[in-house]
């Protein structure tokens, strides 16, 4: 098991009160389809099924293989829920749970084909096929129930010209909550809707109103501090027609006003994890970068 | 059901990807949309009108799998 060693490296003051701590440790680098905050540490699923684990809050980092998959399974989306249970999809059709151990223990076959899964509380979050347009687009339900749904506040079905656009408009991603109220978005959009799942209010942030934000994901990641704190990562498309990722971290009030600014070197590919002081980010490189003010 | 009509579903996969092609132009996804036209024309190529149903609407799931890569993947 590899130790995670936090070393300051240096109090880079890009944003007079944030300070950088960034570790020596360096994480696989193939996509991250899947990110799930539980009690004792922080998940990551790559498509290459590496299953990370950073613990809170000593930063311990363990990688493993997922084992137990079949040949055609394509990991997406990642959910802890309160009682531990980590849960991913294998297929559009096949929810699975995952064991620490990190071996498939069960497969649930859905009953329609689900693009996203999160995780709120005791259910699961999800997006199911078909889209339609102006209907509730989120719900939730306990992991093994055939048809028990609830609807999630505020996120319609979006209409688009074209059907694959009907996809991409209709993408909501979610970052990392407190207590039940979990911040979710549109993945193009510029305000996130936080929820709890059965009241809802909308967070727009001035920052992201900069040029050099990626429109088509313009919020990159986020993640609640805790009752009054937000930190949002804002995306910014590399040079040359790069790669996007987050190059700006912002820490807001729960109202989404402008508390700090960082622009980040490097950039941040996620958010690990986030206290009302604190923000861990997964940087480009594959390190650690913890910021704290 | 007439020779005609039979014709015309047949090509409805067809259809539905120069829809696809034709209706979106965000560069994020513009791959995705090119992998799914040359699946709708192996899904056209199927053998009977349901096989080529299923088949388009695998498509569809692996356009979607596509965009979700390349929009909220990180």
């Amino acid at each position: 098991m590899p130790a995670l060693v936090v070393i300051a490296l240096s109090m880079a003051g890009a944003a007079g009160q944030l300070r950088v701590h960034t570790s020596s440790t360096r994480m696989p680098s193939s996509l991250i389809v899947g990110r799930a905050v539980c009690s004792h540490g922080t998940w990551l699923l790559t498509e290459h099924r590496d299953l990370i684990l950073v613990t809170h809050p000593a930063r311990q980092v363990t990688v493993q293989r997922l084992e137990g998959l079949r040949t055609n399974d394509r990991l997406w989306g990642l959910a802890c829920l309160t009682d531990g249970t980590l849960w991913s999809l294998a297929t559009p059709r096949v929810l699975i749970r995952i064991g620490a151990e990190g071996v498939v223990r069960e497969r649930v076959e859905l009953r329609f084909p689900r693009v996203a899964v999160f995780g709120w509380t005791d259910r699961l979050l999800f997006i199911d096929l078909p889209l339609l347009v102006a209907k509730p687009l989120l719900a939730t339900a306990i992991p093994r129930s055939r048809g028990e749904s609830m609807p999630w506040p505020r996120f319609l079905g979006r209409a688009a010209e074209a059907r694959a656009d009907l996809i991409a408009r209709n993408l909501v991603n979610c970052g990392i909550g407190s207590g039940r109220r979990l911040p979710c978005w549109f993945a193009d959009e510029r305000r996130v809707i936080v929820s709890d799942g059965t009241s809802a209010n909308t967070v727009s942030f001035a920052a992201l109103a900069a040029r050099d934000v990626a429109a088509a994901t313009p919020i990159w990641d986020l993640a609640m501090g805790g009752a009054d704190t937000l930190w949002l990562l804002a995306s910014a498309r590399g040079t040359a027609g790069g790669a996007v990722s987050g190059a700006r971290l912002i820490k807001t009030d729960g109202r989404g006003t402008e508390l700090a600014t960082l622009v980040l070197l490097p950039s941040a590919r996620i958010i690990v994890a986030a206290t009302d002081t604190a923000c861990v980010l997964l940087t480009v490189e594959g390190s650690l970068m913890e910021v704290t003010g | 059901m007439t020779t005609h009509l039979k014709r015309l579903l047949r090509h409805t996969p067809i259809v539905l990807a120069m829809a696809f092609l034709l209706g979106s132009s965000r560069p994020a996804h513009a791959g995705c949309m090119i992998a799914f036209a040359d699946c709708a024309v192996r899904a056209a190529a199927e053998t009977s009108y349901w096989r080529s149903g299923f088949a388009t609407a695998d498509c569809e799931l692996e356009l979607a799998d596509c965009v979700r890569r390349a929009l909220i993947g990180r």
